[in-house]
């Protein structure tokens, strides 16, 4: 019988011992893929914090919408700035920005990137029917900022400016039950739906969920607004080893004096600073618990083994084989937990997804789209966790003699 | 005949000193001898079977089994999957694998392939009557047929001593002639040294020479 051969059917020693820890592991992994492996929210939100947002609104823009925390800065009207925003700076002020500010804005220094957007809202067939008042909120910019800006195209692909396209979240397609190629209609245009947006795994961003290129909702929106060259926001990347609440408070002085009148500066790196650990520990409980369950149980399993390996010490065998056993045993229990965890997980979200797009559920948004992205990070964590809970118990039995490790029980 | 087993003053302390298993044993045991070891519970003889297959370390003294200082040695493990063959008491049968594979375990080591690994171990198996349950889990066998894969486990390295300690201690009076005789008879025609621990009088009977032990010390050596 070959080594391998062995570490397989040593994995499934004793059916019940078995069964309790791929059972506990399983329920593990359910844990960290339904509750959500926040890696991506770490990611997107913290480790790339070089990506700021400038937001200014005029006096006639009373519905500001204030980017959410994923923003580095935003420069806004306070009095229409919500919870999401940490703020620094003055306050009460009215202020409009147009189009010029975005190549001022890019000769700063420390300026990577800036792109503007207009947001604005439409009632698409005059029968959209979602929670949001029959009403469809667009968000304008060119095409080519498709990167700066962070869409996430999980169908189908960007509009191209001119053209009379849109990409629309994954929600709203299926609200107003369209799919790629379809056409939808606003404002008695009709546009191709070319691709469909969704948020990535573990982002709450979701401002951005319906998206035209900004002519477009400029023109839409033009009988609305005189001001056809204010943006609503505009978006702002840092270079690297920038400081960006230095940048921002930079700018918040230049153009304070420049334009003659007070701003405020949103800086979401301030935010991040002041929320990072609270946030980090409510979003990752559920990972920790589980890594605590996996680690119990294969250190568990393995400490079972204890009289097994005295018997294998006995009679000859080396530690580095002993661990080769252990190790590969740990392995096997992982991907059979794995395995049977990821499909039980599979099945309970579709009935969950399902339930909640029926029931309009969405305080169950702690439950994260689950993509390829989660089930390599869950799995690659399951697995590290896994190896080191196996391997502490291993050494310390094979520091045993053989005959302590024989009497064990 | 070279001497196989040399030990001079061998002492083993257990709980931190305080208890001491071996009190100075001087012993000498020559190639292809068949040696009992008796003496009460606690007399320390397990402990010297213990010392002459390397599975625990003597704190003072020598001992030098085939040629291996082991005191001295850092790496036992090859030492004992080269040298030794274990039969314990119980005969601690992995139940998740058949009878030849745990013939096979201790090969493992030592660079057999896997097909000569299994000749060997259905030639061990033949050896001891066994040859039609190879495919058994020894859950399914009776506690002398254990007992006798055991015996066959200890010898697929083709070691130059076989320990058993209390072989035929957890089996009835047939089943201990069985074994008894097995392991005389692997004796004699391999020429192994074989050293049994044992109460039983019958098997100590049967050996070439009987080793009393008492209080960690030899007491009396029929050689």
């Amino acid at each position: 019988m070959s080594f391998s051969k062995f570490i397989f059917k040593s994995s499934f020693r004793k059916k019940s011992a078995t069964l309790f820890v791929i059972s506990g592991m399983t329920i593990s992994i359910i844990l960290i893929l339904l509750s959500g492996l926040n890696v991506g929210f770490v990611r997107e939100k913290y480790m790339d914090t070089d990506f700021m947002i400038l937001g200014i609104s005029n006096d006639n823009v009373s519905n500001f919408i204030i980017m959410d925390n994923k923003t580095d800065i935003t420069l806004t009207d306070t009095a229409s700035g919500n919870g999401n925003s940490y703020i620094i700076g003055k306050k009460d002020i009215k202020l409009y920005v147009n189009e010029s500010l975005i190549n001022m804005l890019k000769s700063e220094e420390g300026v990577d990137g800036v792109v503007g957007t207009y947001t604005t809202s439409f009632n698409p067939n005059n029968n959209f029917d979602s929670n949001n008042n029959n009403i469809l909120t667009i968000t304008g910019f060119k095409s080519s900022e498709q990167e700066l800006m962070k869409i996430n195209i999980i169908k189908g692909r960007m509009f191209d400016d001119d053209k009379k396209e849109i990409v629309l979240s994954k929600k709203e397609m299926k609200v107003l039950n369209k799919d790629v190629g379809d056409s939808v209609s606003i404002a008695n245009e009709d546009y191709e739906v070319v691709g469909i947006t969704d948020k990535k795994y573990g982002e709450s961003y979701t401002s951005l969920k319906n998206v035209l290129d900004i002519e477009t909702v400029k023109q839409e929106n033009g009988g609305k607004q005189n001001n056809r060259d204010i943006l609503w926001e505009i978006h702002i990347k840092v270079k690297p080893n920038y400081n960006i609440t230095k940048i921002a408070e930079n700018i918040e002085k230049k153009y304070e004096s420049e334009e003659k009148r007070n701003l405020s500066l949103h800086v979401s790196e301030d935010k991040s600073t002041i929320s990072f650990l609270p946030d980090l520990t409510y979003k990752l409980i559920p990972e920790f618990i589980a890594i605590i369950m996996i680690l119990i149980f294969i250190t568990k399993s393995v400490h079972d083994k204890t009289q097994e390996i005295g018997l294998l010490k006995a009679i000859g065998w080396k530690s580095k084989r002993i661990f080769s056993m252990i190790l590969g045993e740990t392995f096997i229990l992982s991907i059979c937990s794995f395995l049977i965890g990821s499909i039980t997980c599979l099945i309970i979200n579709f009935e969950i997804q399902t339930t909640k797009a029926n029931l309009n559920l969405d305080f169950i948004s702690f439950l994260q789209t689950l993509d390829t992205n989660v089930f390599t990070y869950t799995f690659l964590i399951v697995i590290g966790i896994a190896l080191i809970g196996g391997l502490f118990p291993a050494i310390k039995a094979s520091r045993l003699s053989p005959t302590e490790a024989l009497k064990y029980e | 005949m070279a001497n196989i087993v040399e030990i001079e003053n061998l002492t083993k302390y257990y709980e931190k000193g305080s208890v001491k298993a071996l009190n100075g044993i001087n012993l000498t045991i020559e190639e292809g001898e068949f040696v009992a070891i008796m003496g009460p519970s606690g007399s320390g003889k397990s402990t010297l079977l213990n010392m002459i297959g390397a599975l625990d370390r003597g704190d003072k003294g020598k001992i030098i089994v085939d040629g291996h200082n082991l005191l001295s040695k850092k790496d036992l493990s090859t030492f004992r999957s080269q040298t030794i063959g274990f039969v314990f008491q119980l005969d601690n049968l992995l139940p998740m694998l058949s009878s030849i594979e745990n013939i096979e375990l201790p090969a493992y080591e030592s660079k057999t392939s896997s097909d000569e690994m299994r000749k060997k171990a259905l030639e061990l198996l033949k050896s001891v009557g066994l040859e039609d349950k190879a495919k058994f889990s020894p859950v399914k066998l009776s506690g002398g047929e254990r007992q006798r894969i055991a015996v066959a486990r200890a010898l697929i390295n083709s070691p130059s001593i076989i320990l058993a300690d209390e072989p035929t201690g957890s089996l009835d009076s047939d089943n201990s002639q069985k074994i008894i005789q097995l392991l005389k008879d692997l004796h004699e025609k391999e020429n192994i040294t074989l050293i049994i621990v044992t109460h039983d009088s019958n098997v100590a009977n049967q050996s070439n020479r009987i080793i009393n032990i008492l209080d960690g010390k030899v007491v009396n050596d029929s050689n």
